[in-house]
C-alpha cells in the first residue's frame, strides 16, 4: 500500500529529525580526538585532579559526603565563575593583544548596573508588572525576544556541525524554529506572572542594564586600546578601574557606598527553594546536598558552556582569522582592507559581555554587591589564571581558574596551620604571594602556560 | 583618455620634519598598464609609493583611484576599493597556513562581522566555502597548493614572494602596487614573476605599479617609466625614450 | 599633603621610574610596591635597631666591607671605583662603631638619628631586593629577548610577590616610625618645623644630588646615552650589564627613601597600599616628563602632584585619582613623548 504525500514528507522529517537527535548525542564523544583532543585531556586531568585534592583536603573539616559535596559544588562554582572572567579576558588579550589591567572594573559595573536598577527600582516596577497586563505583555516579549536572540548562535552552529551539506534554506529554517522555541521556553518559565517572577523580570532586566553599561565601558576603552601601545594601555586601563571603584565607593546615594546594595532579589535562589521538583531532585541525589547551590552551579556552568562554545566557534570564524591577522601584523590586515580598530573594538566588547556575566553571577552567588568585591586582585588574578592557562587557548582558561583560583586559594587556606608558629594573617597573602611566583615563572619558563600552542605565542621570542 | 586614467597623483608632496621626501609630483597611471618607477636612493620612491598605498597621508597633494578623490583614505579602504598592494620584505603571516593568507584576501566576507559570525552561522558557511573554492583556484595557479596548510612562515623566500602576490590578487584589485617585487629573488624566479604579473594585464586587466631598483627589469618590461630624482620627477615615458634621455644619467650620476 | 609636597614624592620615587623605564623598557608596575618596601624596611630597622649607633655602624660598615672582601675573593664584579667607595663609606662607620663600643660610650640616638640610620640601612636592603630581582629575573629575560608585553605581566607578578610577602612578614595593619609629632631634623643648621617642608627640602636636596650624579660622573653620563639609545650606547663602549645594575642601585635607594619620607607626610602611617595609590600619578608622571628623562621625571612628578591636588579642591580628594588619569590620558594622546621628549610612543 502506497503511502499518502504528505505522510509520506511527515514521516521523511521524522526521521531526519531522529537521525539529528542521535548526532547531536554522539557530538561530544568527538571532542576527545587529535591535537585538540589533547589538550581537552589535559585539562580535564587538570581540573579533576585539582577537585581532587580539595576533596581531600577540605574533607578534614566535613560531617557527611553531603557537606563535602557542597564545599566542592562551592569551588565549582568558582570556577566556572573565574572561567567566565578569563574567557572575556583571552579574547580581549589572547586574541585581539589588548593589555586590559582594568578587567574587572567590566564585571563590578555590570554587577553594580543590575544592582542599582533593583536598588532604585525594583519592587515598584515588579508591582507594576504584576498588576498592569499591557507592561506584562511588554515584559514577556522582551524575554522572548531576549531568548530567541541568545540561542539563535548555538543552534546556527549545531545546525551547522550536525548538518553542513544541508541547503542553506534548510539551516536557516532550523534555526529559526529553535530561536522561536527557545523564546517559547523562555516565556512558559515566566509564567504566570506572579510577584516572584515579575521581581525575576526586573532583575532580568537589571542584568541587561547591567551588560549594556559594562558594553559601554568597552566601548569607552576601545578609544585608548586603538591608539596606544600595550604598556601605555595597561597603564590607562589601571587607572579607569580604580576610578569607577572610587566612584563605587563615593557615590553613596548610588550604589550605597562601603555598605553595599544587599538583599538582591536572586532568581536563581528563589526559584531552587521553591520549585518542588528541583527539592526533591537534590534530596534524591544527597539529603545533605543545597538546592540553591547546586542551582548555582548549573547556571554558571551553562552560561559558561554557551560562552565557550560562541568565543571559539568567533575564533575559528573568518572574523577569527582577521583577528589572528591582526595579531600577527595589523599592518598587513589594513593592506588586505581590514579595518583593525573595528575588529578590536568588537574583540573587546564581545569579551566584556563574558565579564560582565560573571560580575553578575559574582553578585548573586551572595545576593549583595559590594564595592570591595570587585577589586584590582581580581584582574590580577585572572591574568594569572590565564597565562598558566595558556594564552590564546580558550581550554586553558579553565584549567587556570582551577589551578590559580580554586586550587590555590584552598591550599592557602591550609597554610592557617602554619599560625602557630607566629606567622599571621599568612592566608591572603600567601595565596597572593604564590600566584605573584606563579606568574613570573610561568612567563619565564614556559610562556605558553598549560595548553597554550608555542607558535601561536603572543610574546614573541 | 582621461577615462582610461585608473590611478593619479595630483601635485603630490610629502615632508617629513625638515625632510622634503616628495616634492611636487604629478602621476597619470593608465589602466592595463605595468608602470615602472625607478630612480636613484633617496630620490622619494618609496615615500611615494606608501603615499599611494595609503600608508601615510600627503602634505599636500591628491591620489584619485578612478577618479575617485581617496587622498584621505586610511590604507584599508583603500584596499576595500580595489587598491591592494605588496611589501617589500615580504610580510607573510607567518603564524597563519597558506590557505588563511589567502582566504584573508577576499572582500565582503560576511564571515568578517561579527554580527554575522555570531547570529548568521549558516550563511556565513555557504560564502566560505565559496571562498575555499577560489582560494583552491589561486593556489593551483600559483603552483603552491602543495603548500596549502603549511604555516607561511616556513616557506621560502621565493615562494613567499608569490603568497605575497597570490594574496594581493585575492583582493581582487583593479590596480597593484607593487614594491620592489623583484628585489633579492633569483632571476628564474624574477623571471617567473614578471611573466605572471604580464598575464595577469593582458588576461584580467590588472594595472600594476612597480617601484623597482633593477632597471633592466624595468625596461624590459615595463611600460610607462617613470623617473624620480630629489623627489621630483625628472621623466616619463615609453623605456625607449627614457633610455635614452640625457637628465636620467644625470640623476643617477650626479643626483 | 599640599601639591609641593606630593610632587616631591612623585619626582623622587618618578626620577628611578623613568630610568628604568626608559633604559630597560620596563613599565614597572612593581614601583610602587618598591616604595611601600622602602617604608616597611626602614619601620623594621628601626624596631630592630632601636637607634644604636653601634648596632647601625657595625651592621652597616661591617657590611660593606664584608661585600668588599667576598668580591675580591669570591665574585670579582666590582670595579675599583666601587671598592673604592666600599671602603669609603664602611671603614669609618664600622671603625666608629668598634670604638664606640668598645669604649662603652655607645647607646640610643635620638629617634631622628634612627630614623636617619633605619632609612639609610632600608636604602641597602631595597637595592639588595632590586638587585636580586634583577638577577633573577629581569636578567634572564633580557638575555631571551622578551617583549614589552612579557616585562610587563611579569612586572605584575613581582608587585604581587613583594606586597603579600611585605603582609606577610608585617600584618594588614598600619605601621608608624616611632617618633615625637612634630619632625625636626637638622638641615644645615636650619630648623625646619613640619615633616612636609622637610621632606621637600631633602627632596631638593637628594634631586641636586641626582643631577649632579647624572651630570658629572661616568655612570650618570652612561645611564643617559642609555636611556637615550641603548645600542648607540653599547656600541660605544658602555657596559650595559654593570650600567643597569647601577639604574637599580639609583632606583631602589630612590625609591626607599621615597618610603620613609611618604610615611612621615602622611601622618606617620604606613600600610601596605602606599605604594599602589602611587603608581598611576607615577607613570603621569613619568610620561609627562618624558620616558627615559630624570629631569623630566622630576618636573613631571612636581606638575602631576600640583595638578592633583588643585583638582582635588574642585571634584573633592576621594576622585584625585582622576586627575592623574586624566593627565595621563592627556599626554599619550596629544604628546607621548613627553615634554622633555624622551622616547616616541
Amino acid at each position: 500500500m502506497k503511502l499518502p504525500g504528505p505522510a509520506l514528507k511527515a514521516l521523511a522529517g521524522g526521521k531526519a529529525l531522529a537521525s539529528l537527535g542521535i548526532s547531536l548525542v554522539r557530538l561530544p564523544l568527538k571532542v576527545f580526538e587529535g591535537r585538540e583532543g589533547r589538550e581537552w585531556r589535559t585539562v580535564v586531568i587538570t581540573v579533576v585532579a585539582v577537585f581532587a585534592a580539595m576533596a581531600a583536603l577540605g574533607g578534614y573539616g566535613a560531617v557527611s559526603a553531603g557537606a563535602v559535596y557542597n564545599f566542592l559544588i562551592g569551588l565549582a562554582l568558582t570556577m566556572c565563575i573565574f572561567s567566565l572572567l578569563g574567557l572575556g579576558l583571552q579574547l580581549q588579550f589572547g586574541h585581539a593583544g589588548i593589555l586590559n589591567l582594568g578587567l574587572i572594573a567590566f564585571a563590578g559595573l555590570a554587577a553594580y548596573g543590575m544592582g542599582i536598577v533593583w536598588r532604585h527600582a525594583g519592587v515598584g516596577l515588579a508591582a507594576s508588572i504584576q498588576a498592569n497586563a499591557g507592561l506584562q505583555a511588554a515584559v514577556l516579549g522582551c524575554i522572548a525576544i531576549t531568548a530567541a536572540a541568545f540561542s539563535t548562535p548555538i543552534a546556527g552552529l549545531l545546525v551547522q556541525r550536525l548538518r553542513p551539506r544541508a541547503s542553506t534554506r534548510f539551516k536557516r529554517v532550523a534555526v529559526v524554529a529553535a530561536a522561536v522555541a527557545a523564546g517559547a521556553i523562555a516565556v512558559l518559565l515566566f509564567l504566570p506572572l506572579d510577584q516572584n517572577r515579575s521581581r525575576d523580570a526586573v532583575m532580568l532586566l537589571g542584568m541587561l542594564v547591567g551588560i549594556g553599561a559594562a558594553v559601554g565601558l568597552a566601548f569607552l576603552f576601545a578609544i585608548p586600546a586603538i591608539r596606544l601601545r600595550e604598556d601605555y594601555l595597561a597603564i590607562v586601563t589601571l587607572g579607569a578601574a580604580e576610578l569607577l571603584e572610587s566612584f563605587y565607593r563615593n557615590e553613596i546615594w548610588l550604589t550605597g557606598g562601603t555598605e553595599g546594595i544587599l538583599n538582591l532579589h536572586n532568581p536563581i535562589s528563589e526559584r531552587a527553594l521553591s520549585n518542588g521538583a528541583w527539592q526533591g531532585f537534590v534530596d534524591a541525589l544527597d539529603p545533605n546536598l543545597k538546592a540553591v547551590g547546586l542551582a548555582q552551579l548549573l547556571v554558571a556552568a551553562l552560561l559558561l558552556f554557551y560562552f565557550y562554545v560562541l568565543f571559539e566557534a568567533l575564533i575559528r570564524s573568518p572574523w577569527g582569522r582577521v583577528l589572528r591577522a591582526i595579531r600577527e601584523d595589523d599592518a598587513v590586515a589594513g593592506a588586505l582592507g581590514k579595518n583593525v580598530n573595528r575588529f578590536r573594538l568588537q574583540a573587546l566588547v564581545l569579551g566584556s559581555m563574558a565579564v560582565a556575566v560573571a560580575g553578575i553571577l559574582i553578585a548573586l552567588r551572595t545576593s549583595t554587591i559590594f564595592p570591595g568585591t570587585y577589586e584590582r586582585a581580581l584582574t590580577f588574578s585572572t591574568w594569572v589564571a590565564l597565562v598558566v592557562g595558556g594564552v590564546s587557548n580558550n581550554k586553558g582558561v579553565v584549567a587556570g581558574a582551577a589551578i590559580v583560583l580554586v586550587a590555590l586559594p584552598e591550599l592557602a587556606r591550609n597554610l592557617r596551620a602554619l599560625e602557630s608558629l607566629g606567622i599571621q594573617n599568612i592566608v591572603g597573602p600567601g595565596q597572593g604571594l604564590a600566584a605573584g611566583l606563579m606568574l613570573i615563572l610561568v612567563m619565564m619558563y614556559r610562556p605558553h602556560g598549560l595548553v597554550g600552542r608555542k607558535e601561536e605565542l603572543l610574546f614573541g621570542r | 583618455m582621461d577615462g582610461d586614467v585608473v590611478l593619479r597623483a595630483v601635485d603630490v608632496t610629502k615632508r617629513f620634519g625638515g625632510l622634503q621626501a616628495v616634492d611636487g609630483v604629478s602621476l597619470d597611471v593608465q589602466a592595463g598598464t605595468i608602470t615602472g618607477i625607478i630612480g636613484p636612493n633617496g630620490a622619494g620612491k618609496t615615500t611615494l609609493f606608501n603615499v599611494l598605498a595609503g600608508f601615510y597621508p600627503p602634505t599636500s597633494g591628491q591620489v584619485l583611484l578612478r577618479g575617485e578623490d581617496i587622498t584621505d583614505l586610511p590604507a584599508h579602504e583603500r584596499s576595500q576599493k580595489g587598491l591592494a598592494r605588496t611589501f617589500q620584505i615580504t610580510r607573510t603571516l607567518a603564524r597563519l597556513t597558506v590557505a588563511e593568507n589567502l582566504l584573508l584576501g577576499p572582500r565582503g566576507q560576511v564571515g568578517e562581522r561579527a554580527l554575522f559570525a555570531i547570529f548568521a552561522r549558516p550563511s556565513v558557511a555557504e560564502q566560505e566555502s565559496g571562498i575555499r573554492e577560489r582560494v583552491d583556484e589561486m593556489l593551483r595557479a600559483f603552483g603552491l597548493d602543495h603548500l596549502k596548510d603549511a604555516y607561511a612562515g616556513s616557506l621560502s623566500g621565493g615562494q613567499r614572494k608569490l603568497l605575497e602576490l597570490a594574496r594581493a590578487l585575492m583582493t581582487d584589485p583593479s590596480v597593484v602596487l607593487l614594491d620592489e617585487p623583484v628585489a633579492g629573488v633569483n632571476p628564474t624566479l624574477a623571471s617567473e614573476l614578471l611573466d605572471r604579473i604580464d598575464r595577469l594585464r593582458k588576461e584580467r586587466g590588472i594595472t600594476f605599479v612597480l617601484v623597482e631598483h633593477d632597471l633592466e627589469t624595468v625596461f624590459s618590461r615595463c611600460d610607462p617609466v617613470v623617473v624620480l630624482a630629489g623627489g621630483r620627477k625628472v621623466c616619463e615615458g615609453p623605456p625607449e625614450t627614457v633610455q635614452g634621455d640625457g637628465r636620467v644619467l644625470e640623476a643617477y650620476m650626479g643626483g | 599633603m599640599n601639591g609641593l609636597v606630593l610632587g616631591s614624592i612623585l619626582a623622587l620615587a618618578g626620577i628611578g621610574l623613568s630610568l628604568v623605564y626608559g633604559i630597560l623598557k620596563l613599565a614597572n608596575f612593581a614601583h610602587g610596591d618598591f616604595v611601600t618596601l622602602g617604608a616597611f624596611l626602614a619601620f623594621l630597622f628601626a624596631v630592630v635597631l632601636g637607634g644604636s649607633l653601634e648596632a647601625f655602624g657595625l651592621t652597616v660598615g661591617g657590611g660593606l666591607i664584608a661585600l668588599l672582601v667576598v668580591d675580591m675573593f669570591w665574585l670579582h664584579r666590582l670595579v675599583w671605583g666601587e671598592r673604592l667607595l666600599l671602603v669609603a663609606l664602611g671603614a669609618p662607620l664600622a671603625v666608629v662603631a668598634a670604638v664606640l663600643s668598645l669604649s662603652g660610650r655607645g647607646g640610643s640616638g635620638t629617634t631622628d638619628l634612627m630614623l636617619v640610620e633605619a632609612a639609610l640601612l632600608s636604602v641597602v636592603a631595597s637595592i639588595g631586593v632590586a638587585l636580586a630581582f634583577e638577577r633573577l629575573v629581569w636578567r634572564p629575560i633580557r638575555r631571551k629577548k622578551g617583549t614589552v608585553l612579557t616585562l610587563v605581566i611579569v612586572s605584575i607578578g613581582v608587585s604581587l610577590v613583594l606586597r603579600n610577602a611585605i603582609q606577610i612578614a608585617f600584618g594588614t595593619g598600619n605601621r608608624s616610625f616611632e617618633r615625637p609629632t612634630t619632625v625636626s631634623p637638622n638641615v644645615l643648621g636650619v630648623q625646619i618645623s613640619t615633616a612636609q617642608q622637610a621632606a621637600f627640602v631633602a627632596t631638593a636636596l637628594i634631586i641636586v644630588g641626582a643631577h649632579l650624579f647624572l651630570a658629572r660622573t661616568r655612570t650618570g653620563k652612561a645611564m643617559r646615552a642609555m636611556a637615550d639609545n641603548l645600542e648607540l650606547a653599547r656600541i660605544s663602549g658602555v657596559d650595559v650589564d654593570r650600567e643597569v645594575t647601577h639604574v637599580w642601585v639609583l632606583a631602589a635607594g630612590l625609591t626607599a627613601v621615597t618610603g620613609v619620607f611618604l610615611t612621615l607626610v602622611a601622618n606617620n602611617v604606613m600600610n601596605i597600599n602606599m605604594g599602589v595609590g602611587l603608581i598611576l600619578p607615577l607613570f603621569a608622571a613619568v610620561i609627562l616628563g618624558g620616558i627615559g628623562s630624570p629631569y623630566g621625571a622630576v618636573a613631571g612628578g612636581f606638575l602631576v602632584g600640583i595638578a592633583t591636588k588643585t583638582a582635588s579642591l574642585w571634584i573633592g580628594s576621594r576622585y584625585e585619582v582622576a586627575a592623574a588619569l586624566a593627565v595621563l590620558i592627556a599626554m599619550l594622546l596629544v604628546r607621548p613623548q613627553g615634554l622633555f621628549g624622551g622616547r616616541a610612543a
